[in-house]
């Protein structure tokens, strides 16, 4: 019995023991089979930067999608000045480019992290990625106070912006500023030179704008173009005669035709725009306006239909200026074959000559201030006399020197009237009540008078021994020792006032003209030495060296042969601006006009 | 649980003086666990890790000790056990980078008494139906063990316990002469609580990310071979 009880100790003991050393466990490990790790491919599926730099003119959103070609995107990470901006899990999202970067260039990297593909733990929670990298340059540009230029090319006016360097260009937009500042958009293109293709030269304020393709219009440029009209000019041209000349317009793939008015009637049709010359129809002395009328090709944003029609004008004078001053005043006066005299600025003469075509002397009056008046020339252009600052002048014109200066106030009886002078230094002194005297402007003192109500001295002589006197007729007088004796005497009607004057050709000789016939005489006796018909209406003068006349008759001056009153030459004339431009010359086959031009008839 | 020990120890000397005879039993066997909400815990933390990792165990049968002993007479059969069982999963994932695992053991000392009667009677055979009721005391740890890297090196542990009843039904077929015999235990253990595990004191138990209480369940099969010693 007491064996069985020791056996139950020993053998519940040791179960005891046993169970308490065999508890579960496990060695139990499940291996993760690694995969091996291929360099992916990775290529954007959408991804708003083309180019290597980008070009920033405002805030942009730049949305990305990236693909890999195996192991699967885990997150992408954007820097800017490797300053990060965003980190994004997964293959896309977006960031912003602002302008805030400041302008010039920063470096933009755009990160994609991808797990390696080899299962593992530490590839599974993130820790192992295979990344790649691209870099761009994102230059910060700025968009205000972009000038415009502009060119001519092929005809057409076009203007050249800024380049857009975004990526996202739609396209370019030229805009002109139409009424109450609106723009009006007239071109469009993929540069930034664009035309006006109906700029006719009238000037406008420009703007060139780009749009984008997310509808963003940014201004590359603006300018205020001034006009550029064409500008026609009157010129000699071939053949003497009187034109109108241009450049060929800049712009001249735009013009359809020019339309030329002359003092506003058509005149005719150009089509080519190589005519650039227009000969005037002529009538000298006058004045008026030349238009060229320009029709644009293409539609403008000035019309609503049709084309647009743009004038260029200008102001013409059928003749040559010679630069007179003072014209209303002063008749210009042959003194040599090819020289004349005018006023050519205040208180100073000038002497024209054509043999050089230019003012060769000068004669300036030292003695006063005023404006020059009452001017007359001896018949021989020798001597000239004026009244100037209150005194009468007499002045050498061959020595461009003044003689003498004096009043003669006391002979004109307070009046001021042309004095006839001679090449002697005498002159005929019409007075105020009438009668006349012929004065010594070197003494003073009268050489001889007439009197009478009615009296009035018309011509004197070169020599100064003859006058032509008019009262109730008109007298020819010769003075002889300080005596005139009469030698001849015609009557006259009111009605038909004859010109008389000393024959500038012989000074042996005067003549007289009726309107109607021309008669020449001896001084010494009066005695006719020929007579021929002579129409017109103002007698205007005699070239002693052609022994040209000239004549004025119904708009046109006329020149004769003074010799036997053959009509020479027949020149159409206007100028009613004023009656006393219709005082001409003529010197050296020229007609020299008061109104400060000249035209060569020969 | 010394005390249960040393008290069952000496119930066993005393009642060596009871007519009708005692028998020592020794029995082991597998023993299946029904462990339902453990279970579903490691489901929970599998799925959650950031990598891929599997249960390799998971409270499949395991080994249970029972010893017992009884006084019987004719037809009845009174007694005291003590069974001692464990089991327990693994969570587990290795590779080059690193080591993820995490093991969950529970193991519990039973304490009962049980009745029987004595079905079948025969000179080396005898049949027995029991039934027995009693306290389950469950240990539970958890330790988890991560390397990762040189980002991670952690080990982790905690334990807990928990109090339970329980009842099992069984048969028992005895083949032997006196006093050795051996016997065949076809029986199934039922918990008849749901207690949670706690730590320290009932104050803190544990529950799992969704609020859900953890509680061990050692309901399950006991199937077992064993020794009998008759005196």
């Amino acid at each position: 019995m007491k064996n069985q009880h020791a056996l139950f100790f020993v053998f519940a003991l040791s179960i005891l023991l046993f169970t308490q050393s065999c508890v579960f466990d496990t060695d139990l490990i499940y291996e993760n089979q690694l995969k091996e790790v291929t360099v992916p491919q990775v290529a954007p599926l959408e991804l708003d930067l083309q180019e290597d730099t980008v070009f920033l003119y405002y805030d942009r959103t730049v949305q990305y999608k990236f693909v890999s070609s195996d192991q699967p995107i885990v997150f992408t990470r954007i820097s800017i000045d490797e300053v990060g901006v965003d980190s994004v899990e997964g293959d896309s999202g977006k960031f912003e480019l602002k302008m805030n970067l400041g302008l010039g260039q920063h470096t933009l990297k755009i990160e994609v992290f991808m797990s390696s593909g080899s299962g593992s733990m530490w590839e599974q929670v993130g820790g192992e990625v295979l990344s790649l990298s691209k870099t761009w340059v994102v230059s910060v540009l700025s968009n205000i106070n972009r000038p415009l230029t502009y060119k001519y090319v092929d005809g057409f006016l076009n203007l050249v912006g800024a380049e857009y360097r975004g990526d996202n260009l739609k396209e370019y937009i030229l805009s002109k500023e139409g009424s109450y500042y609106s723009l009006i958009p007239i071109a469009r293109g993929l540069k930034p030179v664009l035309p006006d293709s109906c700029f006719l030269g009238e000037g406008g304020y420009y703007f060139m704008r780009a749009q984008t393709t997310d509808g963003r219009l940014l201004e590359m440029g603006r300018l205020r173009l001034p006009a550029d009209p064409i500008q026609p000019k009157q010129e000699l041209g071939l053949g003497n005669k009187l034109v109108m000349r241009w450049n060929k317009p800049k712009y001249y793939s735009a013009i359809r035709r020019f339309l030329t008015y002359q003092n506003n009637e058509i005149q005719a049709e150009l089509t080519n725009m190589e005519d650039t010359v227009y000969p005037l129809k002529f009538v000298f002395g006058q004045s008026g306006t030349f238009r060229l009328n320009a029709t644009s090709k293409y539609k403008n944003i000035n019309v609503s239909v049709g084309s647009y029609v743009y004038d260029y004008t200008a102001n013409y004078k059928t003749g040559i200026s010679y630069n007179s001053y003072n014209y209303n005043q002063i008749t210009p006066t042959q003194v040599s074959a090819t020289d004349f005299v005018y006023l050519s600025s205040y208180v100073t003469f000038g002497r024209h000559s054509f043999e050089t075509n230019t003012l060769t002397k000068s004669y300036y009056y030292p003695y006063g201030r005023s404006d020059v008046s009452n001017v007359t020339v001896s018949s021989t252009g020798k001597s000239l006399c004026a009244l100037i600052n209150g005194e009468y002048a007499l002045v050498n014109l061959e020595l461009m020197t003044t003689t003498e200066h004096r009043s003669l106030a006391s002979w004109l009886g307070g009046t001021n009237s042309p004095c006839l002078v001679s090449d002697v230094g005498t002159v005929l002194v019409n007075k105020a009540g009438g009668g006349c005297s012929v004065v010594d402007m070197m003494t003073g003192n009268a050489l001889c008078s007439f009197n009478g109500d009615s009296v009035k001295g018309l011509k004197l002589s070169s020599g100064g021994a003859y006058m032509l006197v008019q009262s109730d007729r008109i007298r020819l007088f010769h003075l002889v020792n300080g005596a005139a004796e009469s030698v001849s005497t015609w009557s006259y009607s009111t009605v038909n006032n004859p010109y008389c004057d000393f024959d500038p050709t012989n000074s042996s000789q005067y003549f007289v003209w009726d309107h109607t016939t021309l008669s020449v005489y001896k001084n010494i006796d009066g005695s006719l030495v020929r007579s021929y018909p002579l129409a017109g209406s103002i007698f205007q003068s005699i070239d002693r060296n052609t022994n040209e006349m000239l004549v004025y008759s119904g708009s046109h001056m006329k020149v004769y042969d003074f010799e036997n009153g053959s009509l020479l030459y027949d020149i159409p004339y206007s100028d009613t601006s004023n009656d006393n431009l219709f005082n001409c010359i003529l010197v050296n086959g020229k007609i020299v006009s008061k109104a400060g031009l000249y035209y060569s008839f020969r | 649980m010394k005390k249960i020990r040393v008290l069952l120890v000496v119930w066993c000397m005393t009642s060596m003086s009871m007519q009708g005879g005692i028998h020592f039993d020794f029995e082991s066997g597998l023993a299946t666990f029904d462990m339902t909400i453990l279970k579903e815990l490691n489901e929970d933390i599998c799925s959650s890790l950031p990598f891929e990792a599997k249960i390799v165990s998971n409270f499949e049968p395991y080994f249970y000790w029972k010893p017992s002993v009884s006084v019987l007479d004719d037809i009845w059969i009174y007694g005291l056990a003590y069974s001692f069982q464990s089991c327990g999963s693994r969570i587990s994932v290795r590779d080059n980078t690193g080591e993820y695992r995490m093991d969950l053991r529970v193991q519990s000392d039973n304490v009962g008494g049980y009745f029987g009667a004595i079905l079948v009677n025969k000179k080396y055979f005898q049949t027995q139906a029991r039934f027995e009721m009693g306290i389950l005391s469950s240990k539970f740890s958890m330790a988890e063990h991560f390397v990762l890297m040189n980002y991670w090196n952690t080990n982790d542990n905690m334990d807990a316990v928990g109090v339970n009843a329980y009842a099992e039904p069984s048969l028992r077929f005895y083949v032997g002469i006196k006093p050795i015999a051996l016997f065949l235990n076809l029986g199934y253990q039922f918990q008849l609580d749901d207690e949670a595990l706690f730590i320290g004191s009932r104050d803190y138990s544990l529950s799992d990310n969704q609020g859900r209480k953890l509680s061990v369940n050692w309901s399950g099969l006991r199937l077992g071979l064993g020794l009998s010693i008759r005196l």
